[in-house]
Order: C-alpha cells, then structure tokens, then sequence
C-alpha cells in the first residue's frame, strides 16, 4: 500500500475548468488554516457519471471525460470521531480510497456533489466498517459525514485526484 | 469490525477497556428569514411578514402556544432591536438563527419546535423563556437539537431538548462556547457534546437517558472548560471525556444511577491523545450500578464505578462524594483499544497541545491494540464509602501499577487495592518501589470486569429505556429580560478552592 502525501487543510484552486490537465493547479497547504473549515474548493471538477434521475443543469459542450483503469493502489483515510484523517488526499486516477471507521460513532461518507453514487450512509458505516472507491477520473471531490459536520465546516474531507504521470 | 466483535474481541484479549465514549451562514441579517439546516417542512412555510403571533402562525409545530413573556408591542423588523422572537417574529428557530447577527439572542416562546438547529453565525445567544416550556423534540428522527458548527461564542440557554438521534446540544470546532440551564433527555448519543471545542460552559443543565454520556467533551488540549452544577442521570455514562483535558474542570455536580459516573479516557478514535488534566472536585458520585439504562459497549464494561480514570494521565479528582458502588468509588485502570488508529504517544509526546498534535500523520504502522496506562493521577481528599469492591483501586497491566505513579492522599476510604494505597503512593512522597510486595496485596484485578460486562444487564433502547421524570429543575433567571450574553469571555471563573466536599 503506499500513502500518498498529505496535502494540507487548505487548497486553492487556481482553475476550477472540468478538464483533467487543469487539476495540479493546486497551492501548498496552509498549516494555519482552521482544521476543520473547507477551503475554497471548485464548484465541481468532478467528470464521473452522474446518479440516474439526476438532471443536470445546462452547460457548455463538456470536456471530454478522461477515465483511468484501476491501478491496484489503495490509500486508507480514517474516519474518526470526528475528523477524517487524513483529511486532504492527493492521490492518481485509478486509486482506490479505503475509508474505516476507525471511530466509535456512527459516521457517513457524503460527496459534496449530490449527483454522484459514491459514499456510503450512516446505517452501513457503523465503527469498525470500511468502504472503497476507485476514483477513476481526474477531479477534485469534497465530501463531509452529515452527522458532525456540513458540506463546508465540522467532518469534512477532499479527494484531489490527478492524472498518471 | 462490529460494536460487538469489538467487545468479544476485548474479552478474548483479556484486557481492560473503559472508554465513552450541519448549516447555513450568514452574517448579516437577512431582511427576511431564510430557511436552511434540517428542519421539517414546515419550516418552509412562507416567509412571514412581522406581525402579530394572532395573525401569523408559526411554521413550527407549537404544541403550547402560550405568549412569550416580552410579547413585542410593535415590530418593523424581526431583531431590529437584537432580539429575534420566535414564533413571534421568525417562523422557526432555524429562521431566527439565520437571520441573527452577532450579539442578537433568539427568543423562543414556550411551545414544542420539531427542529434540528444549525447554527454557523458568531456570538449569537439561543434563549427559550421557559426551560421546560421550551421543547425542542427531535421525535427520534431528527438528529441534533442545536448544533454549532465553528461558530463562536454562541449560548444556549433555559430550553429543553429531547428525543433527538445524535446529541440534544453539540458544539464542534467551536472557541467559546456555553450551555446554560438546558435539559437533554432521551437522546441517541450525548446530552450535551462538546467536540474540538475550547473555552466552554455547561452549567446549571441536565442529562438523562443517553446510551453514551449525558455530557461529554471531547478532543481538545488544553480545553479551557468549565462543567459546573450539572446533573447526570440513568445515562451509559455520567460524564465521559476522551482525550480531553488541560484546564478542565468537572465541578459541584451530580452524577447518579448511570451505569458509571464520570469516565475520562484516552484512546486513538479521536484526536487530541493522550487524555489529560481533569480536575473533577466537589462533585457528588452515586449509585451509578444502574442496570436499565441505554448503554453503549464501554459503560456495560464501566459499570459499577464512580470515577474511573481509563489511561487518562494527570488528573486530580479531589474533594467529591462517592457512594454505593458495586465495584470502585475511585478506579485508575487502563484502557485496551481495539482496532487503534495510530501508535502511542510517547511521554515526551503528553505536553503536545491539540493544535499541533492534530496535524500529525498517524503512525505508518498501526498495531490492531493499544494499551493506555494511567500515569500521574492525584485522588486526595475524597469521601468515598460502600463500594462492594474496594472505595478506591488502581492497576496496572501493561507495566507495572507501581511505575505509574499515581498518588493517593487524604481519602476517607475503608477499603483500597492495593490494600495499604495510601501508604505506599501518597501524595508528596516518594512511593514504594515498584517491586515492592505491597503493589499486588489486594489487587483491584481489574480484568474481571470484561468477564463482568460480558454477563451485565444488556442495554436498553434509548427510546424505550425507562426514565425518570425530569425533575423541577431551575430556570435561567429573568430570562425574559436578561440581555444577551454571548459565549466570548468562557470559562466563567471558579474559585476551586472554596469549593468543599459535598455531605449527604
């Protein structure tokens, strides 16, 4: 398994553009941020199909999606009580996040973005569970456990997914 | 692996474990209420335009619809003169919250408010005029009462909540903060919860029927907190703290008839470890063998015990009352972490403040268990008396007791394990060495409590668990007309010194 760096609290985002070869605009992390308060993260960046039903709103002729096979990676982020650590994940298309419970509460792996199918609720996510996803397209993808935190504040976490290279 | 596994996980391992264990913004007030948070419905009712409590109906369910005592003669802007009126003026708590600004205090009439409350607006005051007439009731589908999302300096005072899933009242990544004469009652996690948060008050507030604590604060070093004249009832735990501590003051309170009492621990599932320097004085501590209770997995292990300090490191626990207690008055015991998330802290490692611990990496390689051992804990002058075990125990597994060096002066105590405690760890002297016989003359055995657990009464659903009414319980003076007092200047002083040992 091999832990990918920890890019900080804070992450500016220089391009917020849907194309993959705009995601390492990314700053350093500020140390001296609030832990637990988002950043400004792009709107969406995300690429991966939406959930059926889901309309989406109008929008100029989209990049073309760049999707990665799995690459055999696994980065674990432990979902403590309460935080997600780590919270900021860097880590290349096609790797798996391994989340864990490593709590003793009940937690749940929101996307910020409501129009994807990843994440897992409360129900299944009970201390000791784990849950993956391979991110497979380039994007960035903030989430937060609606139980301690919002979108923005409290339990929150990014995926920051990059191209191979 | 499951709650359960855990624990059959912990018996198989033989060891001890004792542990407890979002919003809107705006800052500026909006000109008319904004809906946000986790509110039913009907809190989406039209947005109301300021009038009279006759002709605009709160949104709310109001089940007692009894005027406020500071009815508004003439209203041109809801919180024009800082104080937001609900139902009054804002349809629901959530609307007034939104639409609050720094210093203003949202005002609640009596009534029943089906909300749960976010709140992410700075030093704003929540108020209801009446503590039992106030009711926010989660109806066991909603989640938090009130929740204060890294807003600071907000208070909650004189209301009650209850039925809630998750916690009556939650303050997380919050600097100062306060709940003042609130009740929780029946909730699925907590009472009150103060998380990652620093420079608080609870006081004057109640909490029963929560399989966790009735009150808890957890993650953060030093704290700067104060839980005075509280009382804790047929909870899982009293009071529970994990990694929490420095500046902690745990203070003329009453935890009674939970399955323990007041449980600070250390362990890696949150941030912030090891816990820390508690200062638990003057507090009365009894009864807490109480079989009924909603329980989480550690309070069935805690049962039994008044104060159990579970590989937390230099508390004081002095001057308290403790009585009738089928195990321990006073127990200093380890912790066994199953599934740990890190390693553990070396001791050049305790002085580490939260702040910095927090951005830390965990270990590359985390082992499946963690030991927490109680070191340099201070028990003197405590009143402890009717433990079935012994008034007060400490142990040690995974080094020796006597190379923990905890010290024992002072108590009035028939019984002790070991037997001769207080002479050979007493305070201000040099203990016995740690290979002395004396160490294991009556040994606490503490690991006899995961055989216990396994055979104590199991838990009972929150929902359903039998309560005690909540009794007639002091309200907030003047509430009515109090100015708002934002959480800024937290916590209040209190001279620890005057504080003497509670009598029966």
């Amino acid at each position: 398994m091999r832990r990918i760096a920890l890019l900080g609290v804070a992450i500016a985002l220089v391009g917020v553009s849907c194309a993959p070869d705009e995601l390492d605009t990314y700053s350093a992390p500020d140390a001296d941020a609030p832990p637990a308060t988002r950043a400004p993260l792009p709107t969406t960046t995300t690429t991966e199909p939406p959930v059926e039903g889901i309309d989406e709103p109008a929008a100029p002729e989209p990049a073309p999606t760049m999707t990665f096979a799995p690459n055999g990676e696994t980065v674990d982020v432990r979902s403590l009580d309460n935080s997600f650590i780590q919270q900021d994940i860097e880590i290349e298309a096609g790797t798996e996040v391994n989340w864990i419970n490593g709590g003793r509460n009940d937690h749940n792996v929101l996307p910020v973005d409501e129009s994807l199918a990843w994440g897992i609720d409360r129900d299944t996510f009970v201390p000791g569970a784990e849950y993956s996803h391979v991110f497979d397209t380039p994007g960035v993808y903030p989430y937060y456990c609606s139980i301690h935190g919002t979108t923005e504040v409290g339990m929150i976490g990014a995926i920051i997914v990059t191209e191979p290279g | 692996m499951s709650v359960n596994s855990k624990v059959l996980a912990l018996a198989a391992t033989g060891a001890l474990v004792v542990a407890a264990c979002g919003g809107s913004s705006g800052s500026d007030r909006a000109e008319v209420p904004v809906q946000s948070g986790e509110i039913p419905e009907a809190t989406e009712a039209p947005e109301p335009e300021p009038t009279t409590a006759e002709t605009d109906p709160p949104a709310t369910e109001v089940a007692d619809t009894a005027a406020p005592a500071t009815e508004p003669e003439e209203i041109d802007e809801g919180g024009a003169d800082g104080v937001l009126n609900v139902p009054d003026e804002y349809p629901s708590i959530q609307a007034a919250v939104d639409a609050a600004v720094p210093g203003d205090l949202v005002l609640i009439a009596p009534g029943v408010y089906n909300e749960a409350v976010n709140v992410v607006t700075d030093e704003i005051v929540i108020r209801g005029l009446e503590r039992e007439g106030v009711v926010l009731d989660g109806e066991f589908e909603l989640d938090n009462g009130i929740r204060v999302l890294g807003a600071t300096g907000v208070a909650v005072e004189n209301l009650t909540t209850q039925n809630y899933t998750d916690n009556g009242v939650f303050f997380t990544g919050a600097t100062g903060y306060r709940a003042s004469y609130v009740t929780a009652y029946r909730i699925g996690d907590y009472g009150i919860y103060a998380f990652d948060s620093v420079n608080g008050q609870i006081e004057h507030s109640y909490g029963a029927g929560s399989p966790d604590a009735g009150f808890y604060i957890g993650q953060c070093y030093p704290c700067n907190a104060v839980v005075d004249n509280v009382i804790s009832e047929h909870n899982g735990l009293g009071y529970s703290g994990t990694n929490a501590g420095g500046n902690l003051i745990i203070a003329n309170s009453t935890f009674n008839n939970n399955r323990a009492g007041i449980v600070p621990n250390s362990g890696s599932y949150e941030l912030c470890y090891p816990q820390r320097q508690n200062l638990i004085v003057g507090n009365t501590v009894y009864s807490n063998n109480q079989p009924d209770t909603p329980a989480i997995d550690v309070a069935l292990l805690a049962m039994g015990n008044g104060v159990v300090v579970a590989g937390g490191i230099g508390n004081t626990v002095e001057r308290n009352l403790i009585y009738d207690h089928d195990k321990t008055g006073i127990a200093l015991v380890p912790f066994l972490e199953e599934g740990a998330n890190d390693d553990l802290p070396s001791e050049d490692e305790w002085t580490t403040e939260c702040a910095e611990q927090r951005l830390e990496p965990l270990a590359d390689e985390i082992p499946e268990q963690l030991l927490w051992e109680a070191f340099d804990n201070v028990i003197r002058d405590n009143d402890i008396s009717d433990s079935r075990a012994v008034d007060i125990g400490v142990e040690g597994v995974g080094a020796p007791t006597g190379e923990l060096r905890n010290c024992f002066s002072g108590n009035t105590a028939a019984t002790s394990a070991p037997a001769e405690l207080e002479v050979i760890a007493a305070c201000g002297a040099e203990a016995a060495a740690a290979d002395d016989p004396a160490w294991t003359t009556s040994p606490l055995n503490v690991l006899q409590w995961l055989v216990d657990a396994e055979t104590a009464p199991p838990s009972v659903d929150y929902e359903t668990a039998e309560l005690p009414p909540i009794p007639d319980l002091d309200d907030m003076p003047d509430a009515a007309t109090a100015p708002a007092e934002p959480a800024t200047d937290m916590p209040r002083a209190l001279d620890v010194e005057a504080i003497a040992t509670p009598t029966r």
